[in-house]
């Protein structure tokens, strides 16, 4: 019956089929008198080798005082034995020595203790004249001896488990008199596992004082059917305290707090621009869709969090020089208002999130305050970036025609046999700070926070403000310039363009509605405005163009030749901003309804609302280019909403085991509607389509995407042993309709193997769990990618306008989510007493059904339909994780503690569907070939080279280059690794911490090489390396010469904080006070021959490439942090 | 009573919600998702209007790809052909970034094939892509629309589908005339599946041309405008298969003033209609880009024709400004620079073009110069003064392809009669196309005559392997 108990879950909310209630008495009457240790709670210490058991018995009895009694008769009494303990219960230490004996205890109605044949005490127990006895006692927290609530008391091998009450009081009553092995645990505290006595007819005490549990392995993770302790779960899931990080390390945002704290995590940065977006990989690349992106889930509720859809990009994106990605909404989440984050990396984790899940789950915890006095936090940072390193020099060969006398100085040109070198100039227009336009930004922030709360009722406030000034100048002369041919002085944001601001308040309370119910309602508000303009566009200009300084003449590279320019800025004219309101409010209902069942629900919606603009006013640009103006604005919004219901029975099963069965279901609603619309020729001064002497066609797009579904989780437990298994059903509104609903299965095992009494190895380990996983999960398709679409609109034709149908898409009906399954193993491990903590995962991800948009030749319909998507790829990630943490001083005076993250991840495309064939992804950049990693970059090879004329010199015609594409490289990093030092000096008042990063492998696109090829060392060098110059000389004909596999080491991050004596708080009227100084993206080390190998051009896509994009900044920040 | 309501109330709701949440199915709430109202409902194409508005919706393909196209975008088959023959020359780089570059690979004939779209793009050689594009987007919905008007059409079915006919052939026959040899012909079907081809030969692919202008005569026998079309196209397509007088004969019956007329709104009317801006862009003097992008030429590249010194009416030229190099950018009289207005497609000046030369190389020179000298007397007023024999086969060869070049100029016939006059006539392409030193500094023209079709279709249609002939 009880193993059944979850399958009435569904109907019976208010069931009364508790087989065994916690009974909830007004305890304050209950005590005891017996305030003294239970004689098997008395511990021992035996250090006995080779000695019998009655000897041992003996040893123990003396040393207890048990007063035990038995006869000679029992069985292997002679048998030779070793025992070590230390400080052992007596009780544990019996059970120990009696292991294999067929001697148990039992307890006689007067208490003694005495030693039986095991069948003897059987046929005992089961008589009918056996008087039962009750169980009962406090569980308390050994630290601050408050009673804990929701404790589990569970008698090992029966049916017998109840849960402390508020006051901490268990009972378990009735129960079989005699020995029994008690087992008290709860969430976030040790365990502890008691041999008791229980007298029959008796109330019999045990209290349990539990210890606060700092082992990773008793973390809490938020799973999709509620809180789990990370011990009984099959997975590696990376918690971080997002709390303590912000205290003590350089955090502006959650991709930092991701970058180098998540094993497996690739992070792929667009630019260094502030608020510029990253996209997160998890275990590599999956889909060949543009859609690699985790799902996000903030306390409970779906997020919009989408960062690599067309929306990314900056709404009024025009495809040129302004074309900006938007901030990404996952860094719009304020970092000072999570508690913690844990991330499910894969779909053997995030099966019950369903069939968007499979790029892996981001779970965010806001802070909800704890009980306590009202504690305000507060702290101010302000700190400057600049640009990391130089950039690589351009040469430009000076000379004169053969014959002449050296006055006609010309670009000489290498191969140019008729020019006669003179000199050759190095130069770099980006390190010189006459033109530069990489300068000197500063950030500032500050955040208020106040937290506290009582039994009943918990709070969090908490607001914060930063604002972001990039690197990016109007150097001093372009601005005399300005003022000249404009007449006035150019505005602050086209002399300082990139500013990212940003501000938000968010709040959280629990209520306690009843005595087993809560509420818990979140709301977060945040506002972040970017700001952009053209100039950063003409870094990559810059990088390639020669100032002649004697004529005042702008030389630009453009790719074999270069041309001569009127200045040396194209266009710094044109303004884009970006501004994004989110709103997001959940609430989540707990209810215990019975002490086996437990009812959650989440209900919630996030609002995104975007203003975007891209503004080029009337009159600021010089005639050459548009003076009348012109104005793209960009007005969109998401809506996210989501409710998720779920119960969770619990039943015992028989021999210790435990059954836990959550069902839910889940409803998720995600519309975004976007509008676009420009005008030209706009008056002076205005930045809006009001008043334009043309507008333009505006552009409308909405989507809306739906998914439904239900999920089943039975958990079978044991004290050492979780095998967990589940289920997820799913309808989405973008399945093809002759797609049938996917199923995700799961299992998992997670086995504490240290905590078994046969486990030779406890000196070494203090736990040890080995652990499996298999899920699986799903990605949806897009949301009109079923559709055979058209384009219908009003067209001038003849001599008006006529309604016209063009094909749009042609839609393929047969399209399914695709499947991720993933098998995932592993230990975790505490050695050494704690000191040293090892986590290792192995994983193997196969994508099935793997949605890839297949190229449509242009010969079908042109460019206006381009791919069509079908579920033809098996694609397979496998690699493994390990961490890492050493601590070899822990005192007092000073404690370093050392984590180490080693990941690698390998990417394959197992096979493609029978007549698809190999074809380049949309950006033309990289290739999908079964065999090799997805979107992996191939080039046609460079064979050899010779220098046939003898000049010294090596031509195109010199070079001979495959007809065969070759694969190049991937364009995800197989190794990555991060390496972390922390130290804290006297009793914590100094803390350092520093971080390093290495990625191994990734094969990155120099497009700058080919477009500053006329510059480069190869061309005008007649000492470089004839390969160097035949990688050149063959740029015409292959990107071979352009890839490069790349090795980087980044000196991530470094802090040194100091936390003032509370005398010094004092003077302050605070707590505590404390101070720090912190850097970010202090150097870089890299095989790489361009300027940074870890950003990329586009903004949304799996394309990467390097086209120029301004680098991670340096910064350096001071920052401030008080308690009240 | 506080617990007790509480308590109930909890209750309730999680009752409420367990069971409509588990009454739910997945399927129930999700597989009937309403298309979003900016996306037009499929079905909407399947009734007698949708199957209208598809046959427009071709029709518009075509006028983009034959002049038209917005600001920035002087990529149709008459600024493309005229780019990489004598009529129109490249501006020099200045302008928008990535404007000015492809047109001077073209005009320059630069052309080589690349094995990426990354290579493509990096050198900027995207100049023939759209019209590549737009042509083939011509084929794909002709067949598309008359699907749907065999399916739903109206009683003037047959007609329209012989109009999309024709307009398919003029479309093959411009990817013959102007793209190598070896252009695939891929086709979509009605519903949405899609055939690759291997790449066609000109041949090939002009003879395909002149099967679809039989099937326009066939379906649309009443239809004057489109008989007269077709029956161009098909002299047009014969002209470059060889085939003089199957040319001639086709065109015979196309009347003396017959006009097949591309017309393109003003910029005023394009672009406050809040549609699609089909002007005939490629003739627009837009002050937002300084001016003309083009240059109409003359005499360029040593073999170029005198179009401006000449002083012929057809071909005058104004000069519109300057370039930022102190070079004067002229426009063609022909076209207005409002980029509003037609473009010939086919007329019957061209059918007796046809016939002339027909008949030249038939030998009778009195019908050879008596169809010239009816134009110049007929087709313009005032009449021009007649011509005369030159004397010599060659000369009356190039009086031949001077006249076409005048009376058809800017009309996307140029680059193919140059290409003929090398596979036909036997000239070799340095003393047909423009040739010798491009632009100073810049180098020399290249050698080639057509376009390669872009890298995409090298690397999606695994059938394709490349052109299959780079020559005439």
């Amino acid at each position: 019956m009880h193993v059944a108990r979850w399958f009435v879950l569904a109907v019976i909310v208010g069931g009364t089929f508790a087989p065994v209630r916690a009974r909830a008495q007004n305890t304050s009457t209950k005590d005891s008198s017996n305030t003294g240790v239970a004689p098997l709670q008395r511990q021992v210490t035996l250090a006995m080798h080779d000695v019998t058991v009655v000897s041992a018995i003996q040893a123990i009895d003396q040393q207890a005082n048990l007063r035990l009694s038995y006869t000679d008769r029992l069985p292997h009494l002679d048998k030779h034995i070793s025992i070590a303990v230390t400080n052992m219960p007596a009780g544990d230490a019996l059970t120990k020595v009696l292991a294999g004996t067929g001697i148990v205890m039992r307890v006689t109605d007067k208490g003694r203790i005495t030693l039986v044949r095991q069948e003897r005490r059987a046929e005992n127990d089961a008589s009918p004249d056996t008087v039962p006895g009750e169980l009962w006692g406090r569980v308390t927290d050994s630290v601050t001896s408050k009673p804990l609530a929701g404790a589990i008391v569970s008698m090992a091998g029966t049916k017998f488990t109840t849960t402390s009450n508020d006051s901490g009081y268990y009972w378990l009553n009735p129960v079989p008199s005699g020995v029994a092995t008690v087992v008290t645990r709860m969430l976030g505290f040790r365990a502890i596992t008691r041999v008791v006595a229980v007298i029959g007819g008796r109330q019999n005490r045990e209290d349990f004082k539990l210890e606060m549990e700092m082992s990773r392995l008793q973390e809490v993770i938020t799973t999709a059917t509620g809180p789990k302790r990370k011990l009984e779960l099959g997975n590696d899931i990376t918690i971080i305290n997002v709390d303590s990080i912000a205290q003590t390390e350089p955090v502006q945002n959650i991709t930092d707090i991701l970058e180098t704290r998540v094993p497996g995590l690739t992070v792929q940065r667009t630019s260094g621009a502030p608020g510029d977006p990253s996209r997160l990989r998890f275990r590599g690349v999956h889909s060949a869709l543009a859609d690699n992106d985790p799902i996000l889930i903030v306390d409970g509720i779906r997020v919009y969090a989408a960062q690599s859809a067309a929306r990314s990009s900056n709404l009024t994106n025009l495809g040129d020089a302004s074309g900006f990605p938007a901030p990404s909404p996952i860094d719009q989440i304020d970092p000072n208002s999570i508690q913690t984050i844990e991330v499910l990396k894969g779909p053997s984790a995030a099966t019950l999130y369903g069939s968007d899940a499979a790029n892996g789950v981001i779970v965010i915890t806001t802070k909800h305050g704890r009980a306590g006095p009202t504690t305000w936090t507060s702290h101010v940072e302000y700190g400057v970036t600049t640009q990391p390193g130089k950039y690589p020099l351009g040469y430009f060969r000076w000379g004169h025609p053969l014959g002449s006398g050296g006055e006609q100085q010309q670009y000489c040109a290498l191969r140019n046999q008729l020019c006669i070198l003179d000199s050759v100039s190095r130069f770099q227009l980006l390190n010189d700070p006459e033109y530069s336009i990489i300068g000197t930004g500063n950030r500032k922030a500050t955040t208020l926070g106040v937290s506290g709360g009582n039994q009943s009722i918990t709070y969090n406030l908490s607001g914060s403000y930063s604002d972001d000034i990039g690197l990016v100048k109007l150097p001093p002369y372009e601005i005399g310039l300005y003022q000249t041919t404009v007449g006035t002085a150019p505005p602050d944001w086209m002399r300082r363009p990139q500013d990212y601001e940003s501000w938000s308040t968010q709040a959280g309370l629990t209520m306690k509605i009843s005595p087993t119910a809560n509420v818990t309602i979140n709301s977060s508000l945040s506002r972040d405005n970017q700001q952009r303009s053209t100039l950063e566009g003409e870094i990559p200009a810059l990088m390639g163009m020669y100032v002649d300084t004697l004529t005042k003449t702008y030389l630009q590279s453009s790719g074999s030749y270069f041309q001569t320019n009127t200045g040396v800025f194209g266009d710094f004219y044109r303004r884009v901003t970006d501004q994004a309101t989110t709103f997001t409010n959940g609430v989540t209902l707990n209810w215990q309804a019975r002490s086996w069942l437990t009812l959650n629900a989440d209900a919630g919606m996030n609002s995104i609302d975007r203003q975007d603009g891209n503004i080029l006013p009337r009159d600021v640009a010089p005639s050459g280019t548009d003076t009348s103006g012109a104005v793209t604005l960009g007005r969109g919004s998401s809506l996210v909403r989501n409710v998720d219901v779920r119960g969770t029975a619990t039943a015992p099963l028989p021999f210790g085991f435990r059954l836990q069965t959550s069902l839910g279901a889940n409803y998720t609603s995600t519309s975004t509607a976007d509008l676009t619309i420009g005008g030209t020729n706009i008056p002076i001064g205005t930045t809006s389509v009001s008043g334009a002497g043309q507008i333009s066609s505006p552009q409308e797009s909405e989507i809306d995407l739906t998914t439904f579904g239900w999920y089943i989780e039975p958990t079978i437990s044991h004290d050492r042993l979780w095998i967990s298994t589940g289920l997820r059903l799913d309808g989405g509104s973008t399945f093809g309709n002759q797609a049938k609903l996917p199923l995700f299965p799961k299992i998992s095992v997670s086995y504490l193997i240290s905590d078994e009494s046969w486990f030779p190895f406890k000196k070494l380990f203090t736990t040890l769990r080995l652990r499996g996983a298999y899920g699986q999960a799903g990605v949806q398709p897009g949301v009109g990618d079923r559709l055979r679409l058209f384009n219908q609109q009003q067209v001038w034709l003849d001599s008006g306008f006529t309604t016209t149908t063009n094909l749009n898409t042609l839609g393929n009906t047969q399209l399914r989510p695709e499947r991720s399954k993933e098998f995932e193993g592993g230990f975790d491990t505490d050695l050494f007493s704690d000191r040293v903590t090892i986590g290792f995962s192995g994983y193997n991800q196969t994508r099935y059904d793997a949605l890839i948009n297949v190229p449509v030749p242009p010969s079908v319909y042109g460019n206006y339909i381009t791919s069509v998507e079908e579920n033809v790829g098996v694609i397979n990630n496998k690699g493994f994780e390990l961490t890492l943490g050493f601590v070899p001083i822990r005192s007092d005076l000073i404690t370093w503690n050392t984590q180490v993250s080693l990941s690698r991840n390998s990417n394959k495309v197992l096979s493609l569907a029978p007549g698809v064939t190999p074809f380049f992804d949309p950006t033309g950049t990289e290739r999908v070939v079964a065999g090799y990693p997805l979107f992996g970059r191939w080039a046609r090879p460079i064979i050899g080279y010779q220098d046939v004329n003898k000049d010294g010199i090596i031509e195109s015609s010199e070079v001979q280059v495959g007809d065969s594409l070759v694969y190049m490289g991937s364009t995800e990093p197989d190794i990555t690794a991060s390496f972390g030092e922390q130290f804290s000096l006297f009793r914590g008042r100094i803390s350092v911490s520093m971080m390093f990063q290495y990625q191994g492998g990734l094969t990155q696109l120099n497009q700058m090489a080919q477009t500053d090829q006329i510059f480069s060392e190869a061309l005008n060098d007649p000492h470089a390396p004839l390969g160097q110059q035949a990688a050149v000389a063959a740029m015409g004909l292959t990107t071979y010469g352009e890839m490069q596999t790349v090795n980087t080491l980044r000196f991530n991050s470094f802090s040194i904080g100091y936390a003032f004596s509370n005398s010094t708080a004092h003077l302050f009227r605070a707590q505590a006070l404390s101070i720090a100084l912190q850097g970010t993206n202090l150097a870089l080390f890299t095989n790489y021959r361009g300027k940074d190998p870890n950003v990329n051009a586009y903004g949304s896509g799996n394309g990467l490439a390097d086209t120029g994009q301004l680098p991670q900044p340096r910064s350096w920040q001071v920052r401030v942090s008080a308690t009240y | 009573m506080y617990m007790t309501n509480s308590r109930t109330l909890i209750r309730m709701a999680c009752a409420l919600i367990l069971g409509a949440s588990f009454a739910c199915s997945p399927s129930d709430l999700v597989s009937n998702a309403q298309l979003p109202p900016n996306v037009p409902d499929p079905s909407t194409t399947k009734t007698p209007a949708g199957a209208l508005s598809a046959y427009y919706g071709t029709l518009t393909l075509f006028n983009l790809a034959f002049a038209g196209r917005s600001n920035g975008g002087q990529t149709s088959a008459v600024a493309v052909s005229g780019l990489i023959s004598d009529e129109l020359q490249a501006k020099e780089i200045g302008g928008p970034a990535g404007v000015s570059d492809q047109f001077m690979l073209m005009d320059g004939r630069t052309l080589p094939e690349y094995s990426s779209p990354q290579l493509e793009s990096t050198a900027g050689a995207q100049g023939s892509i759209q019209l590549y594009d737009d042509l083939e987007a011509t084929r794909g919905q002709a067949n598309e629309a008359r699907g749907l008007i065999g399916d739903y059409g109206t009683a003037n079915m047959k007609e329209l589908s012989g109009h999309l006919y024709a307009i398919q052939g003029v479309a093959e026959t411009m990817l013959a005339e102007m793209f190598c040899s070896g252009v695939p012909l891929s086709t979509v079907d009605y519903n949405g599946n899609y055939t690759l081809r291997p790449g066609s030969s000109t041949q090939d692919i002009l003879t395909h041309a002149v099967a679809l202008f039989d099937s326009a005569l066939t379906l649309a026998p009443d239809s004057q405008r489109v008989v007269a079309l077709a029956s161009v196209g098909k002299g047009r397509a014969l002209l470059g298969l060889n085939d003089y007088a199957g040319a001639a004969n086709a065109v015979a019956a196309v009347p003396d003033g017959f006009q097949y007329l591309e017309t393109y709104p003003g910029s005023d009317i394009a672009t406050t209609s809040g549609s699609q801006q089909a002007t005939q862009s490629f003739a627009v003097v837009n002050s937002v880009f300084g001016g003309w992008e083009l240059i109409a030429s003359d005499k360029e590249g040593l073999n170029g024709l005198d179009f401006r010194s000449s002083g012929d009416p057809r071909t005058s030229q104004t000069a519109v400004g300057t370039t930022d190099h102190g070079v004067t950018v002229y426009h063609p009289d022909k076209y207005d620079q409002s980029g509003g207005g037609s473009v010939v497609l086919a007329d019957w000046e061209e059918a007796r073009l046809i016939e002339a030369e027909a008949a030249l190389k038939a030998g009778d020179l009195n019908t050879w110069l008596g169809k010239l000298n009816h134009l110049r007397e007929s087709a313009i007023s005032p009449a021009l003064p007649d011509t005369t024999d030159p004397g010599t086969p060659d000369a009356r060869v190039n009086l031949t392809f001077r006249e076409r070049a005048f009376w058809l100029y800017l009309t996307a016939h140029r680059q193919g009669d140059l290409r003929r006059l090398i596979r036909q006539y036997g000239r070799s392409q340095g003393v047909v196309f423009p040739a010798g030193l491009y632009r100073g500094s810049k180098g020399s023209y290249g050698s080639d005559v057509n376009f390669p079709p872009p890298a995409l279709e090298r690397v999606a249609n695994p059938q394709y392997t490349g052109c299959l002939g780079r020559g005439a």
